[in-house]
């Protein structure tokens, strides 16, 4: 997979969460995901089309880490993964994916977005439709907690 | 909740599972940077919006087609930011210059700015750009001063927030 085309989404991660939710967070080394089950609680997942490629990618969260984001960036948070974190894992997953559109379209790539999914639960699985390997990069906060970041894209 | 929530993506995606499909965004975002510029002691102000967020609102509120296409694009939007966005000192408004706005790849990104300020301390920001039309409209104003630096989280609950002497500048 084309490293030119990932790293835009995890530039566009660290930035959203950075801005929004002003929390920092530290990817940890990528790696190939051989099962379908998500390492998080909250996934947003999203489709990509364009010329180059056409794929997937999710974003998944710890649930302590997805009501910290909450915190963050709404000032106030839930006890437990509820229907307001699941919409707010989709707008991220928007924000996340739009800001990567940004960066993408200046270097001449362009994309179209399908409308983001939102799946939660412990155990939950993410299915890519790519038959490429799904690439999982580990983003990592503070307090130990972790987002994921997974890709799948047919070149 | 269920063991298995399984996601299928086929092209468009097509699901199977338990999940919700975010079909529209419920929340909203915005971000608005507020500092001084040290050189000519005004205060700067960038807003970031969704384009699409903010045409869609003075479309609603002026009954009519909303696009960059339309004649009075920039002074609708204009007067539409000058009402809801608004700091006071000592409840004193401070007039802030439309200095223009651009926008680029969906987000609209507007400049504004006051004449001299020397510091933002007790500032009284109210920014309720966007709140009364979306309920879940949440806008960040991250401020920044030679002495102090903060976050502030605007949302329906809370339309008007003073900045306070707490967060010393690194």
């Amino acid at each position: 997979m084309n490293v030119e085309f990932i790293n835009p989404f995890l530039t566009s991660m660290l930035n959203v969460m950075s801005t929004m939710a002003k929390m920092e967070l530290v990817s940890e080394k990528p790696r190939l995901k051989k099962n379908e089950v998500a390492l998080g609680d909250v996934s947003g997942l999203i489709g990509m089309v364009s010329k180059q490629a056409k794929g997937s990618l999710s974003i998944t969260f710890d649930a302590p880490l997805a009501l910290a984001t909450m915190k963050g960036m709404v000032g106030e948070a839930p006890n437990e993964v509820n229907e307001e974190i699941t919409d707010l894992v989709g707008e991220i997953t928007n924000m996340v994916t739009g800001g990567a559109k940004r960066i993408l379209s200046e270097k001449g790539i362009d994309f179209d977005m399908a409308t983001p999914i939102v799946v939660s639960g412990a155990n939950h699985t993410i299915h890519h439709k790519s038959k490429e390997p799904v690439i999982i990069i580990p983003l990592k906060s503070a307090d130990g907690n972790r987002a994921y970041i997974e890709f799948s894209f047919d070149n | 909740m269920h063991l298995f929530k399984v996601l299928r993506l086929v092209l468009g995606l097509t699901l199977f599972g338990w999940a919700s499909n975010v079909l529209a965004h419920t929340y909203f975002f915005s971000l608005t940077e507020l500092s001084i510029n040290t050189n000519s002691k005004k205060i700067e102000i960038i807003h970031q919006f969704t384009a699409h967020d903010v045409e869609t609102l003075i479309a609603e509120q002026q009954q009519v087609n909303f696009s960059t296409e339309h004649p009075k694009y920039e002074q609708l939007i204009q007067q539409y930011f000058e009402q809801h966005f608004v700091i006071r000192r000592n409840k004193e408004v401070i007039p802030l210059n439309w200095v223009g706005l651009e926008i680029h790849l969906g987000k609209i990104y507007i400049y504004q700015e006051s004449n001299s300020v020397n510091f933002l301390s007790g500032l009284m920001v109210t920014n309720s750009l966007l709140i009364d039309a979306y309920p879940k409209q949440i806008n960040t104003v991250d401020y920044k001063d030679m002495v102090i630096k903060g976050s502030l989280i605007f949302s329906r609950s809370q339309k008007s927030i003073k900045i306070e002497d707490i967060t010393r500048a690194q």
